[in-house]
């Protein structure tokens, strides 16, 4: 099988993923419960994960970094510790289900800050429009899941600041595949999957909380048991219950491939995986491509639409050749309705440092065959 | 002799540990006496008498949110000596 469905899991882990997850199922009691061996080891694995993805995205401190079981729930402890009914939310019009959702649930007053695909500028423009309007929270999304954009977090991220604007953002595309700074963000919180570009298992998930915040979910946290509410320190006061030992040691072998490959590494693989992509989609008649025309704005992603077949179709008989591709709405209506994707969808591609371009030549010959046979 | 270093948190504590270890100073983790743990499920840093006095400074300097220390004497008696 090619596999290029990576932005919605990633497959091919590295060395030593699996091994370390089956190794704790066998070996690893939960951190913090018990004073055996197995509860020490299991404490001592969580704590180095800890400080991996605190060096990694630059928290103050490992004890900022909080597991959660996926980016959905990282995101919904960040937006239901900061909003509420009638909380006027800027958002942009790339933002994922995961999202759009809770502060939907929560009654939120959302503004949307939107321009087509790539558009950096017009984006900002927009956004400057959206925070004269005086939002009481900023909810952004670092890379599109369905287009590869790249936003402009950073410029976002200053004049969030300026105008004191606490700033949540999604870096579940961003995560493993380029620099991912806490620090110069100035965010309250940031979101990340454990199992896409930071190659854990799936049921993992990476918070990076700047304070305390509300509680999601209640119950024991091997601390302060004589309490009846949840501690008030990190990262206690939002793992309640006991760990997933297995995703969390797989997650840390995970980290310290990204660590060890670098991620200047991994964006130049994964730039030249998306030329020879791109390269290929643009020699194939009846393909559009969404692509960005500026260096630097698109991530390993890409998502192109067929003139003379929908997009589930395609990626049904992708999928009889042996391509895995993703079509439809990618969880993420906004970011159609944004780039005019609506109806229909689009396929979308996405490749992790695993792939090879001779894939991509393989999946062009594909397609075209596909397309001859309409 | 030794001297427990009580923290609320387990990864305040294992931060701690990390923070002597580079200094020279071992430490074991513990779960202390439940009579010294006032909210329950504390962790503690279990530290030799001899390095108490650089250990507290390191962690009072560094800042570290810990609940309490405690001297326990050989008969296993704990009494506080910092809040």
């Amino acid at each position: 099988m090619i596999y290029f469905d990576n932005a919605a899991t990633t497959l091919i882990k590295p060395a030593g993923v699996a091994e370390a997850s089956a190794r704790a199922v066998r070996t690893l009691a939960d951190p913090g419960r018990g004073s055996h061996k197995a509860a020490g080891k299991a404490a001592e694995i969580s704590y180095a994960c800890r400080e991996t993805a605190a060096r990694l995205f630059s928290a103050p401190a490992p004890e900022n970094v909080i597991f959660t079981m996926n980016a959905t729930h990282a995101l919904n402890i960040a937006i239901k510790s900061l909003a509420e009914r009638g909380t006027p939310t800027l958002i942009s019009g790339y933002e994922h289900n995961s999202v759009l959702r809770p502060l939907k649930a929560v009654g939120a007053d959302i503004i949307i800050a939107s321009s087509q695909p790539f558009e950096q500028e017009k984006l900002l423009e927009d956004f400057i429009r959206g925070l004269d309007r005086r939002p009481k929270l900023a909810v952004v999304n670092f890379v599109s899941n369905v287009f590869g954009y790249i936003l402009p977090v950073e410029e976002i991220s200053h004049l969030c600041a300026d105008r004191g604007v606490p700033l949540i953002v999604d870096a579940s595309q961003a995560a493993g595949h380029m620099k991912v700074d806490f620090s110069a963000l100035n965010a309250e919180f940031i979101a990340m999957p454990g199992h896409k570009g930071l190659f854990g298992p799936q049921g993992t998930g990476i918070l990076i909380a700047s304070g305390k915040g509300k509680t999601f979910m209640e119950g024991g946290s091997g601390s302060n048991s004589l309490d009846e509410f949840m501690p008030s320190f990190l990262p206690d006061r939002h793992e309640a219950g006991t760990h997933n030992m297995p995703g969390i040691s797989g997650l840390y072998e995970g980290l310290r491939f990204v660590e060890r490959l670098g991620i200047e590494r991994i964006r130049k693989i994964e730039d030249e995986l998306l030329e020879a992509a791109l390269y290929e989609l643009e020699s194939i008649d009846g393909i559009r491509v969404f692509r960005a025309r500026k260096p630097g704005r698109q991530s390993a992603v890409v998502s192109f639409t067929a003139q003379n077949l929908g997009a589930n179709e395609l990626a049904e008989a992708l999928s009889g050749e042996g391509v895995a591709v993703r079509a439809g709405y990618h969880c993420a209506p906004l970011a159609h309705r944004s780039a005019g994707t609506e109806p229909g969808g689009t396929v979308r591609l996405s490749f992790s440092v695993f792939n090879t371009q001779w894939e991509i030549e393989r999946f062009a010959a594909k397609l075209r065959h596909i397309l001859k046979r309409i | 002799m030794h001297y427990l270093i009580v923290f609320r948190s387990l990864t305040y504590a294992q931060r701690a540990a990390k923070t002597l270890e580079r200094a020279g100073i071992l430490s074991y983790m513990v779960r202390p006496p439940i009579e010294i743990s006032e909210k329950g499920c504390s962790h503690a840093l279990k530290i030799r008498a001899e390095s108490y006095a650089k250990a507290a400074k390191l962690i009072r300097d560094a800042g570290f949110a810990y609940e309490a220390i405690y001297r326990v004497d050989g008969a296993g008696k704990a009494e506080e000596v910092i809040r």
